[in-house]
C-alpha cells in the first residue's frame, strides 16, 4: 500500500525544508565576517526586499515596513559575529524582523487588529491600483479570509519557503501548531476557492 | 435517512486529512490510499501551494525605488561605531597588556634591586637572564600576535597615534628589563 507521505499530492511532500545556506550567500557571510563591507552591502541588497515584503505583510503599513527593515538589518549587522555561515541568512533576519516589529506595536495594536488597506493615505495612487489588480489574487485572498497567525504561518512557508523547524522558532510555537494552523488555512482557502 | 453515512465518511475523512497534514499515521495513511475524495482533496493542496508558491514575488510588496539607498546609508552609518567600538576594544586590550608588562616590569625591579638580606632572596644572574629573556619572549608574542591585528583595525582611524604611542611604551618596557637585568657582555 503507498504511503500518504510518498504521494504527490500529500502536503508534507508539497513544502520545502531546505537547511543549508547558497554558496553565494556563504560566501558573502564570510568576507562579510572578515570585514569586508562590500559584501556586507551585498547581503543587504540580497535580503533586503525579503525582509521588507514579510514586514509589509505582517505590519500592512508601507512606512513602518520601511523603517522596521532598517531596524532589522542594524540589528543583524550588529549581531552578525554570531551567525552560521553554513546556515540560510533569511530565517535569522525575519527572526529579528519580527521581533522588532512586535516590539514596536508592543503598546500599540496587535498585528491582526490592524487595517488591511495598508493605512489610509499611505498608498500611492499607482499601489492602489495594484492592490485592486491582485485582490482577486491567491495571496490577497488569504489576507482577507486567514487569521493573523495562520497567514503568517502559511506566508512563511510557502511564500519565504522556510522550514519547519526554523517557521516554528520564528513564530515562538511548536512544529505541530505551525502545521495545524497551515493545514487550517489550506482548508480556509480551499473552502473560498472559485470552482473550475 | 441516509445522509449518516455520508456525514461518518465525511467526518472520517476530514480525521484522516487532519491526521495527514500532522504527519500522517499508518491509519491515515490507508484511509488517503482507499479514498478517491481525499486524493482529490490532496491533489487540491498540492495545486494550492503551488499556486501560492508561483505567486508569492507577486505578492510581496515591493519597496519605494529609493529604498535600497537609504537602507544601505543607514547600515554603513550603523557600521562605522560599530568598527569604532572594536578599535577601541583593541586599545583597551593593548593598554592591559602593557600595564601588565609595566607591572611585571616594576616588580621585577623592586625585587632583584632589593639589598640581599636573606641569600635566599639572592636572584643570581643566570636567573635575571632566563626573567629577562622570559619578558621579551612575551612582548615579542605581544608585538606579532596582538599589534599586528589591532593595527589592522586601526588603520585610517584617528586612534592611530595612540595605539604608536602604547607600542612604544610597551618597547620602553622590554628595554628598561634588558638594560636593568641582562649580563652587561665584556
Ligand atoms: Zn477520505
Amino acid at each position: 500500500m503507498e504511503d500518504v507521505a510518498t504521494l504527490s499530492s500529500a502536503p508534507a511532500a508539497s513544502l520545502p525544508e531546505p537547511a543549508v545556506a547558497a554558496p553565494e550567500e556563504s560566501a558573502l557571510l564570510r568576507a562579510a565576517l572578515a570585514g569586508d563591507a562590500r559584501a556586507l552591502d551585498d547581503l543587504v541588497r540580497l535580503h533586503h526586499r525579503r525582509v521588507y515584503g514579510y514586514l509589509c505583510q505582517m505590519t500592512r503599513h508601507r512606512a513602518d515596513a520601511e523603517d522596521l527593515t532598517q531596524q532589522t538589518f542594524i540589528k543583524a549587522i550588529r549581531g552578525l559575529d554570531r551567525v552560521d555561515p553554513a546556515r540560510p541568512l533569511v530565517p535569522w533576519l525575519l527572526t529579528i524582523a519580527r521581533r522588532t516589529a512586535l516590539n514596536h506595536f508592543r503598546d500599540g495594536p496587535r498585528w491582526d487588529e490592524l487595517p488591511f488597506d495598508l493605512a489610509g493615505g499611505e498608498m500611492s495612487p499607482a499601489g492602489e491600483t495594484e492592490l485592486r489588480d491582485q485582490a482577486d489574487a491567491l495571496w490577497a485572498r488569504a489576507r482577507r479570509t486567514l487569521s493573523a497567525r495562520e497567514f503568517e504561518a502559511l506566508w512563511l512557508r510557502c511564500a519565504e519557503e522556510l522550514p519547519l523547524a526554523e517557521t516554528a522558532s520564528l513564530m515562538g510555537l511548536t512544529r505541530i501548531h505551525v502545521k495545524v494552523l497551515v493545514h487550517r488555512a489550506r482548508q480556509k482557502l480551499l473552502k473560498t476557492a472559485t470552482p473550475a | 435517512m441516509n445522509s449518516a453515512p455520508s456525514t461518518a465518511v465525511r467526518f472520517a475523512c476530514r480525521v484522516a486529512r487532519y491526521r495527514c497534514a500532522l504527519g500522517a499515521g499508518p491509519a491515515a495513511s490507508a484511509h488517503v490510499a482507499g479514498c478517491p475524495a481525499c486524493q482529490r482533496h490532496f491533489q487540491a493542496v498540492a495545486a494550492l501551494d503551488l499556486g501560492l508558491r508561483r505567486s508569492a514575488p507577486a505578492a510581496r510588496p515591493a519597496p519605494a525605488a529609493d529604498f535600497e539607498v537609504r537602507l544601505l546609508r543607514s547600515v554603513c552609518a550603523a557600521r562605522a561605531p560599530a568598527s569604532a567600538r572594536a578599535a577601541a576594544g583593541q586599545r583597551a586590550w593593548l593598554g592591559a597588556a602593557t600595564a601588565a608588562a609595566f607591572a611585571g616590569a616594576l616588580g621585577l625591579a623592586v625585587f632583584a634591586g632589593r639589598p640581599a638580606a636573606a641569600p635566599a632572596a639572592r636572584i643570581t644572574p643566570a636567573e635575571t637572564v632566563a626573567m629577562a629573556a622570559a619578558a621579551q619572549e612575551f612582548s615579542s608574542r605581544l608585538v606579532a600576535a596582538g599589534i599586528p591585528r589591532a593595527a589592522a583595525a586601526v588603520t585610517d582611524n584617528p586612534l592611530q597615534h595612540e595605539f604608536g604611542a602604547v607600542y612604544a611604551d610597551l618597547r620602553s618596557a622590554v628595554d628598561f628589563l634588558a638594560l636593568n637585568f641582562l649580563p652587561q657582555s665584556g
